[in-house]
């Protein structure tokens, strides 16, 4: 077919007569077209944002539902924890790692120790570091906890010295030997006491709380067993004898520098 | 050209009734459209309406306030989570020389004793001293043979060394520890 021998009318003539004869002829079907057009309007203006909504309001739902179990299982657990277990816990483990330095606990485990295992304690060296700010000087261990550094002689056989390692071990407040220096009848420890600072603003009523788990339980247990320096000896009024804010070294009086515990 | 080219009026009754027909249809359908989108209408907004969100968000405040009677425990269970997470990766990770000393001496012939022993920055060296050669031998065996290498890795015999004045053999080693 030849589509260059089609012959177009070169002009359409469309005036007001013509359109009054098509509106007269199709008239009828204004009513429906409009009805039609209002409705596919009314679907996506209306009815697309309800579905929507709708939808939206279902994943909300669902958030809120998830929330509120969350909260309830929060509730039955705080209602129904042991308070006296959780107070003895609590204790335990606040003994074990301290708020803050705790420079007294820490003398006192160390006594502890010597007075458990025979070793006499000799000069002692506390860097007790800036009294404001965490510090973890070293980094050496990769614990990312901040600490106070003893540094302590002590004299005793190479067997008693470690075991006063191994009971500071298992003496709170929880500590790390971090270089041991012996030589005949005489040693130098560098022993690190942790502690951590704890901020309310992790607290969250709409965190799930869950029991602890069976590796937390046996820490729990483990520490628990530890001895508390604090809780058997007693220290009569120890004062260090120099101490200020920034990277302070508290170094023993003579009097604390001789054979035997210095308290 | 003049109006009678263009010509839309029917002019057969087969023609009209195709467009009645037609035009019934049409009806039918704007009929149909109306009421579907407005049953559907109302039907997502009784949905939407019935959802019981605001029950939830009250049972909410309801049990966010009887937690808040019970802050106290809820402290206690934080502050315990959280020193159990720090201890526990505290003691992974401190120096674990008690079971290192135990690894290296609980075998120590009782004719031997520790003469020396210094560790600083993960370097391990230490003597040990006899007057008699006879439990030396087997003592660096044991020491040499020591498989753990989470503690303490290369461990090395630096020789014997006799020391005339005392009469006794000093034994060194030297170790990398963790």
């Amino acid at each position: 077919m030849d589509l260059s021998n089609i012959k177009f009318p070169e002009k359409v003539n469309f005036d007001l007569n013509t359109a009054i004869i098509l509106y007269r002829h199709y008239k009828d079907y204004i009513i429906p077209v409009v009805v039609i057009f209002l409705s596919v309007l009314i679907l996506f203006f209306i009815v697309n944002p309800q579905i929507k909504q709708y939808l939206s309001s279902q994943n909300q739902l669902k958030t809120q539902t998830q929330k509120l179990q969350v909260l309830k299982n929060n509730y039955s657990f705080l209602a129904s924890m042991d308070d006296a277990k959780s107070d003895a816990d609590m204790s335990s483990l606040l003994s074990v790692l301290p708020l803050e330095k705790d420079f007294v606990s820490s003398m006192n485990a160390v006594s502890y120790a010597a007075s458990k295992t025979g070793v006499s304690i000799g000069n002692f060296q506390v860097n007790v570091g800036d009294l404001e700010k965490d510090t973890n000087p070293a980094g050496l261990t990769g614990i990312l906890y901040p600490y106070m550094q003893i540094q302590i002689d002590l004299g005793g056989k190479a067997e008693t010295i470690f075991q006063f390692i191994n009971v500071l071990y298992e003496t709170a407040p929880i500590a790390e030997v971090s270089s041991i220096k012996f030589d005949q009848a005489t040693a130098t420890l560098v022993i690190n006491y942790y502690y951590k600072q704890y901020s309310l603003e992790n607290i969250s009523s709409q965190s799930p709380i869950v029991p602890f788990s069976a590796q937390k339980e046996n820490i729990i247990k483990e520490v628990s067993a530890w001895s508390n320096g604090s809780s058997q000896i007693e220290i009569p009024n120890f004062s260090p004898t120099n101490e200020s804010s920034s990277s302070s070294v508290i170094i023993a009086s003579p009097a604390a520098s001789i054979n035997g515990s210095p308290f | 050209m003049n109006n009678n080219d263009i010509n839309l009026v029917f002019t057969d009754a087969d023609r009209l009734e195709r467009m009645l027909r037609r035009l019934k249809i049409a009806k039918m359908v704007a009929f149909f459209c109306l009421f579907a989108v407005a049953g559907v209408s109302v039907i997502v907004f009784l949905i939407n309406f019935t959802l019981p969100i605001k029950t939830v968000q009250h049972d909410q405040q309801q049990t966010l306030s009887n937690i808040s009677a019970l802050s106290q425990k809820m402290g206690k269970y934080y502050l315990i989570n959280d020193r159990t997470t720090a201890l526990s990766d505290i003691i992974a990770k401190r120096n674990d020389y008690p079971t290192l000393i135990n690894l290296l001496f609980a075998k120590l012939p009782k004719e031997l004793s520790v003469n020396t022993f210094n560790i600083a920055n993960g370097e391990l060296e230490f003597t040990v001293s006899s007057t008699t050669l006879v439990p030396v031998q087997s003592y660096i065996d044991y020491v040499l043979g020591i498989k753990n290498p989470r503690i303490i890795r290369n461990i090395k015999n630096e020789g014997i060394e006799l020391t005339t004045a005392e009469g006794e053999y000093l034994l060194s080693f030297k170790a990398e520890v963790f």
